[in-house]
């Protein structure tokens, strides 16, 4: 609450006092807004990728431009090696998180650029930087984003603000642990027609990047996930909850006497039965032991698991049963008998007179052997099928490019008839929707147009 | 006017560059320093010093009082003559606002100060009033604003134009509600006036305030009270606060203004200092009973005298003042603009005079019954 204002507050004491011709400035304010992250201290506290969309998206200015044009020149400040081409930026930075989620240097300077630029001294906890000396930063971050849906759809209903919590980046946690169903890559889910063009696209968590959808609403719904897979999602919400008050506390030597604590309370003092219950090989388990290399967070979450223990209380030294020991199962899909070799040949045949044409890859695909030792195998056969298949191809690319090319004719002719220039927008506006650069629509009126003119 | 080794008051560009650091060392100095100071920091010294005076506390009070967080007023007309000191009042203001916070938040501006200048446009252009907010913000990337749409679900972006006025109207509002914005002042604000719709022109401030939360403050000349007094959407939430000047046939007032004068001569930063005590009510007609007139005429005044060595001539006075034309000029329009105001700035209210009297006899009776 502000103080109580008086009279002496607005001109003090003296009967005198000085002013410039300026307007008097406080403080020089933060060059960025003093965001907070979301959710730090919980599970679901916010990824530092979400929350510098969020960032770019309050100054209403994309995002690759806020990092390009003034994260950037902050990061050369720090003296990082890391500047890179521009058109690195977006898969560095968006697409492969590389730069913002890692344990690296990059992010650790990335971290403390934001925090001068905002003031916001609790970024760190957005990123899994402050366990970096205890856990392996190998295959730790996903491949490609996720998000869960049933989420966003709670953050639309109860008007509530959408991001995108760190733990959907990180590999193994492939469940929501808040609704127990799986995470669906964020991919969009409608066809290529129905995308947004580039210059219209937004990119903000919750927001398909594609389609423009808000809560990922093209994607369908997630199915249920497996008790196994939300025991690993809740054991590392516990731990992204736990960072900002004890990640001081976590050390490797503590987590070793951990798992020995484990293996001998368990697994009868042997590594190889923790290992076996785990799931992972006993030589992964020897390693960790023997400090050879610092363990994976699949692995320490497989072996908590497979103890009963809390992974937050493992890697503070004191391990705390939580649940009962549970043994990871995989599931092994039986794969089909290969064919024989006059079953190959028969198959072969048949596709030699299939209408329409199949290709080499795809029987081969079928049969189980790759298009190479199938050639070897049944020359004549595999050529065959290789020249019907190409003239099938090129004899589609040429109907399709014929069907473009009647159908950009008469856009063509309903443009001239109206007296309209041959534009872009206007044949946008013909077809009233995006014409892409690549279609062939696109290529076969760029040539008619040419032509035309 | 003869020039000597230091700069005339012509030349303003380096009176106007009072920094920081020069008005600490104002406010220490005593009376040895201040006579030991350079001609050209002397201008500076008598340029920076203000004078705390009656008019000036009481509708400083009034200002703090509205723009209390959960008082209902949003917009607030500042309105008086020229160099009555509106602008100093908003500086003081403004100290008070921040001194007045406990958030140490460094990413947060209490306020924001904004002139609305006239730059020669048919219409009142609001992208160069968002832009000027947006620079006074210290916003980045001013010219590459985006605006955002959702429409049945689907959000996106309005392409980036150089100068797009929603764009630029979505960012002016997220930064205000960023930076913790308290006020937003703007200073000229009969620059607003011309040209524009009246309506229009309130319509789009009090969206800007009510989407926000932000208090506006309007400083201007007597032209505000139409726009103040035109629509009756914004009258319900508008306050306008007359600073009034120092009217020569009042008593008081001029007691008030003899005892500013004292206040500027005893602070007077030469060894000759002119007895301007004697010449109250002659200073208060060629100044009009403006504080901000009066300061004009005395550092005119004090430049003729550093010229002349320091040694102080009764005749510097008639260069120093306005020319009769100009001030009967200026008295006109205050007095009309006096004449419209009456009976509609704060304070004056049905409970004044001998209404106020009755209700205060019937009030206290009551309490003691």
């Amino acid at each position: 609450m502000p103080k109580s204002l008086n009279v002496e507050n607005i001109f003090g004491a003296s009967d005198i006092f000085f002013e410039g011709a300026g307007i008097p400035l406080p403080h020089e304010p933060s060059l960025l807004f003093g965001l907070e992250p979301q959710g730090v201290g919980t599970g679901t506290c916010e990824s530092l990728r979400s929350y510098v969309m969020r960032l770019a998206h309050e100054h209403r200015v994309p995002v690759l431009t806020l990092v390009r044009d003034v994260l950037v020149e902050q990061l050369k400040s720090e003296k990082t090696t890391w500047l890179g081409r521009k058109s690195n930026i977006r898969s560095n930075l968006l697409a492969e998180k590389k730069g913002f989620l890692t344990m690296g240097d990059v992010t650790s300077a990335l971290i403390h650029a934001l925090n001068d630029a905002t003031t916001v001294s609790s970024l760190k906890y957005c990123t899994l930087q402050p366990i970096k000396e205890q856990i392996n930063p190998s295959r730790l971050l996903a491949e490609y984003n996720r998000h869960c849906r049933l989420c966003y759809e709670e953050c639309i209903e109860n008007d509530k603000l959408m991001y995108e919590p760190l733990i959907w980046n990180i590999k193994c946690v492939n469940v929501c642990h808040i609704h127990g169903v799986n995470l669906n890559p964020s991919e969009c889910g409608r066809p290529e027609d129905q995308h947004l063009p580039s210059f219209k696209r937004k990119l903000l968590p919750g927001v398909c990047s594609r389609c423009g959808s808000v809560g990922y609403k093209c994607r369908q719904y997630p199915n249920k996930a497996t008790n196994y897979e939300i025991l690993k999602a809740t054991h590392v919400a516990e731990l992204i909850e736990s960072l900002p008050i004890a990640a001081d506390n976590y050390s490797s030597a503590k987590i070793i006497k951990s798992l020995g604590i484990i293996i001998s309370s368990v697994a009868e003092g042997k590594q190889a039965i923790i290992a076996r219950h785990a799931g992972i090989h006993k030589s992964v388990v020897h390693g960790i032991m023997n400090e050879h290399y610092l363990p994976s967070l699949d692995s320490l979450l497989r072996l908590c698991i497979a103890g009963g223990m809390s992974l937050v209380s493992v890697m503070k030294g004191v391990p705390t049963a939580v649940h009962a020991p549970v043994q990871y199962e995989k599931i092994i899909s039986k794969l089909p008998l290969k064919p024989s070799c006059h079953e190959r040949r028969d198959r072969l045949a048949q596709a030699v007179s299939s209408n329409p044409p199949e290709s080499l890859t795809s029987i081969s695909r079928e049969l189980g052997l790759d298009a190479t030792t199938l050639r070897r195998k049944f020359p004549e056969l595999t050529d065959e099928i290789i020249s019907r298949y190409r003239l099938f191809i090129t004899e589609k690319s040429r109907q399709r490019h014929e069907e473009a090319r009647k159908v950009g004719e008469a856009m063509i002719d309903s443009l001239v008839s109206k007296g309209l220039p041959l534009t872009h927008r206007n044949f946008q506006l013909l077809l009233n929707k995006p014409l892409m650069p690549k279609s062939v629509l696109y290529k076969e009126l760029s040539q008619l147009s040419q032509q035309y003119r | 006017m003869t020039k000597s080794s230091g700069k005339t008051l012509e030349d303003t560009s380096s009176l106007i560059n009072v920094n920081d650091k020069e008005i600490e060392m104002f406010a220490r100095l005593s009376r040895q320093g201040v006579l030991a100071l350079s001609p050209e920091m002397k201008m500076k010294y008598l340029f920076a010093l203000q004078v705390r005076h009656r008019n000036l506390e009481e509708i400083g009070k009034d200002v703090m009082t509205l723009l209390q967080p959960f008082n209902e007023t949003s917009i607030l007309f500042i309105i008086g003559a020229t160099g009555v000191g509106k602008t100093t009042l908003s500086k003081r203001v403004i100290k008070a606002l921040v001194n007045s916070s406990d958030n140490k938040d460094l990413s947060a501006l209490p306020f924001i100060f904004i002139a609305a200048a006239a730059n020669g446009e048919r219409s009142l252009s609001w992208r160069s009033i968002y832009r000027s907010v947006l620079r006074a913000a210290r916003e980045i990337l001013i010219d590459q604003k985006q605006a955002t749409l959702v429409c049945n679900g689907i959000m996106t972006v309005k392409p980036t134009k150089y100068k797009d006025l929603t764009a630029l109207r979505d960012a002016l509002e997220s930064t205000l509600r960023n930076r913790k914005v308290r006020v937003l002042a703007i200073d000229e604000a009969y620059h607003l006036l011309r040209f524009g719709n009246f309506s229009a022109v309130m319509d789009t401030l009090k969206s800007i305030v009510d989407v926000t939360g932000v208090k506006l403050l309007l400083l201007g000349s007597y032209d505000l009270y139409e726009l103040a007094t035109d629509y009756g959407q914004v009258s319900r939430r508008a306050e306008i606060l007359h600073f009034k000047r120092y009217d020569k046939d009042s008593e008081g007032d001029l007691v008030e203004f003899g005892s500013i004068v004292n206040k500027i001569q005893l602070n007077w930063p030469c060894e000759d200092i002119p007895p301007f005590n004697v010449i109250v009510k002659e200073l208060m007609q060629a100044s009009l009973g403006c504080v901000g007139l009066l300061k004009a005429l005395m550092l005119r005044a004090l430049d003729m005298q550093l010229q002349k060595g320091g040694i102080w001539n009764p005749r510097f006075l008639m260069y120093a003042a306005k020319s009769i034309k100009l001030l009967t000029k200026m008295r006109e329009e205050i007095e009309a603009g006096e004449e419209k105001l009456m009976g509609g700035a704060y304070g004056e209210s049905i409970f004044t005079g001998d209404i106020l009297n009755d209700v205060t006899e019937r009030m206290a009776n009551a309490k003691i019954a």
